[in-house]
């Protein structure tokens, strides 16, 4: 319907029908198509593909949506977000630390990597298992499921990159180096969520991680790799995500920790917690490194941490004979404000 | 349930931002047609668009004390933007350009949709058939301006506020969309 000259446009005639014309231009479009027969019949055509568009079914959905059932998972914040209208260009960051040690590692998230390595990685079948075993704690919420996973992710380990003593966030091409921070740096990085942020290229770091944290193209890489724990430790994994996509949906994350010499890996539920500055979603989760390898057989054993069902973080961890790095080694001493 | 009047709904909305659980579900099951209706109409899954679906609830309940003004096109909003966000999850590094879109949705899978019911519908399965196979190779922004116009009976104002864009923005792709819908039909020999 190529329209000219004095005849009404096609917008004209498209918004007529549904009465969305100021009354001026209405006014303006009605006469002229007193007078216009071309108008008229393109008037009634248009008509007519507007009344067998809305003709159509609209397919009833499969099921409901209601969110009660998910209650235990979901609450309303308290102030005012728009997550959705966030800038995309926030960058995901992973933080692995030994309990008051604060050994910090910070990785890229590499997503088209993460999402390769996800394929054919099938969804965890939960197995319930008692509450906490092996002194696995999850953190954030009390009565969150501790579940096993009944397929074990040692069939197939997909682990990347360097593998010796290496703590590296999921299947990043380039393996993010670590660093070590103060002890207090942790919790300056916890406590001090209102302020700083991680947000992306040119955003401020948080001060904690000083001047051996960088930004590289929206990514936050510090120096040092690490990954190594003593058995005695406990083993802290932090992970920020950017308030947009997946994350602002998602009310929870998955943490699974493959366990040496077990087939089945201990698979947890940390609630998504949304930092003060409401400009980050973290998680937090730990496991005793004595639960992990018992043996300190410095195997590398994964860590994967999932939201919205897709992997956001993956550490290599190895768990060596020693002394403890920090005393006492314990999943709440750290962390939790 | 009788009949949903507005100033239910408003009581519903406003229960809901205060943490009303059950309020909200109300809100769930007056819009949840709508809502997988229109992440179907963008990802054209009826997979993926019940994953959107559900995850655009829940983002909703967590951000309703964000809501100012109405929950219809607020939701729609959100719906959309969790469909492109299952989108960019499942099909990674593909952009949303219209050639591309035109592309992936050549195939008017909802017509072999089980959970279609295309005599339930008021025009015949011919027309419906070459309606469709227009809808799906429409770019995504027409598509959507019809779903919600046509199919759901928001204003432009509403429309606009749903898909972020000025009402003029909205007026223009529901006439190139219409019009486009015509030229099929007119080749199709449905329409004279």
């Amino acid at each position: 319907m190529r329209r000219a000259g004095d005849h009404a446009s096609l917008e004209q005639l498209s918004a007529l029908i549904d009465g969305e014309l100021s009354a001026e231009e209405r006014g303006a479009v009605e006469a002229h198509m007193a007078t216009c027969a071309r108008c008229r019949d393109d008037l009634d055509q248009l008509n007519r593909t507007v009344s067998l568009i809305r003709g159509l079914p609209v397919p009833a959905p499969p099921r409901s949506f209601k969110v009660a059932s998910e209650s235990r998972l979901v609450a309303p914040r308290p102030a005012p977000d728009l997550p959705w209208l966030r800038p995309l260009a926030a960058a995901a960051a992973a933080l692995l630390v030994v309990s008051l040690a604060g050994i910090v590692l910070v990785g890229p998230r590499a997503r088209t990597a993460l999402e390769s390595a996800n394929a054919g990685l099938g969804a965890p079948v939960a197995a319930q298992l008692p509450r906490a075993p092996l002194g696995l704690q999850e953190m954030a919420q009390p009565d969150s499921a501790v579940t096993a996973d009944a397929h074990a992710a040692l069939e197939a380990p997909r682990m990347r990159g360097p593998a010796v003593g290496t703590a590296l966030d999921s299947g990043a091409a380039v393996a993010p180096p670590a660093t070590v921070v103060a002890p207090d740096a942790l919790r300056a990085i916890e406590a001090g969520m209102a302020t700083p942020t991680l947000a992306g290229a040119g955003q401020p770091l948080p001060p904690a991680l000083g001047r051996r944290a960088v930004l590289e193209g929206g990514l936050v890489r510090v120096e040092q790799p690490t990954g190594a724990f003593s058995v005695a430790d406990a083993v802290h994994a932090v992970v920020y995500l950017p308030l947009e996509g997946a994350t602002s949906a998602a009310t929870s994350s998955t943490y699974t920790w493959q366990v040496a010499g077990q087939r089945e890996p201990l698979t947890a539920t940390v609630p998504l917690r949304i930092a003060e500055s409401h400009s980050l979603a973290y998680t937090h989760g730990c496991a005793l490194a004595r639960d992990l390898d018992p043996q300190a057989s410095n195997t590398p054993l994964s860590l994967r941490v999932e939201v919205a069902g897709e992997e956001v973080a993956r550490f290599i961890i190895r768990v060596a004979r020693g002394p403890a790095t920090v005393s006492p080694a314990s999943c709440s001493a750290a962390g939790e404000s | 349930m009788g009949p949903i009047t507005p100033l239910d709904e408003e009581r519903w909305t406003r229960a809901a931002r205060g943490g009303d659980i059950e309020a909200f579900d109300h809100l769930v099951e007056r819009y949840e047609s709508m809502a997988y209706h229109v992440a179907y109409r963008i990802l054209q899954d009826p997979h993926d668009a019940a994953d959107a679906t559900q995850e655009a609830f829940l983002s909703a309940y967590r951000a309703i004390g964000s809501l100012r003004g109405s929950f219809k096109p607020w939701l729609v909003r959100i719906v959309v933007n969790a469909s492109h966000d299952l989108r960019r999850r499942v099909r990674p590094g593909r952009t949303t350009s219209i050639e591309l879109v035109e592309e992936e949705t050549g195939d008017p899978r909802w017509l072999s949709d089980p959970t279609m019911d295309p005599e339930g519908a008021a025009i015949s399965l011919e027309v419906l058939a070459t309606i469709e196979e227009a809808m799906g190779h429409l770019p995504e922004d027409q598509r959507l301006a019809i779903t919600l116009v046509d199919l759901h009976g928001l204003t432009y104002g509403e429309a606009a506020q749903a898909m972020e864009c000025p009402v003029g923005t909205v007026r223009s792709r529901l006439a190139r969309g219409r019009d486009r819908v015509r030229e099929l039909l007119i080749t199709a020999g449905s329409l004279e």
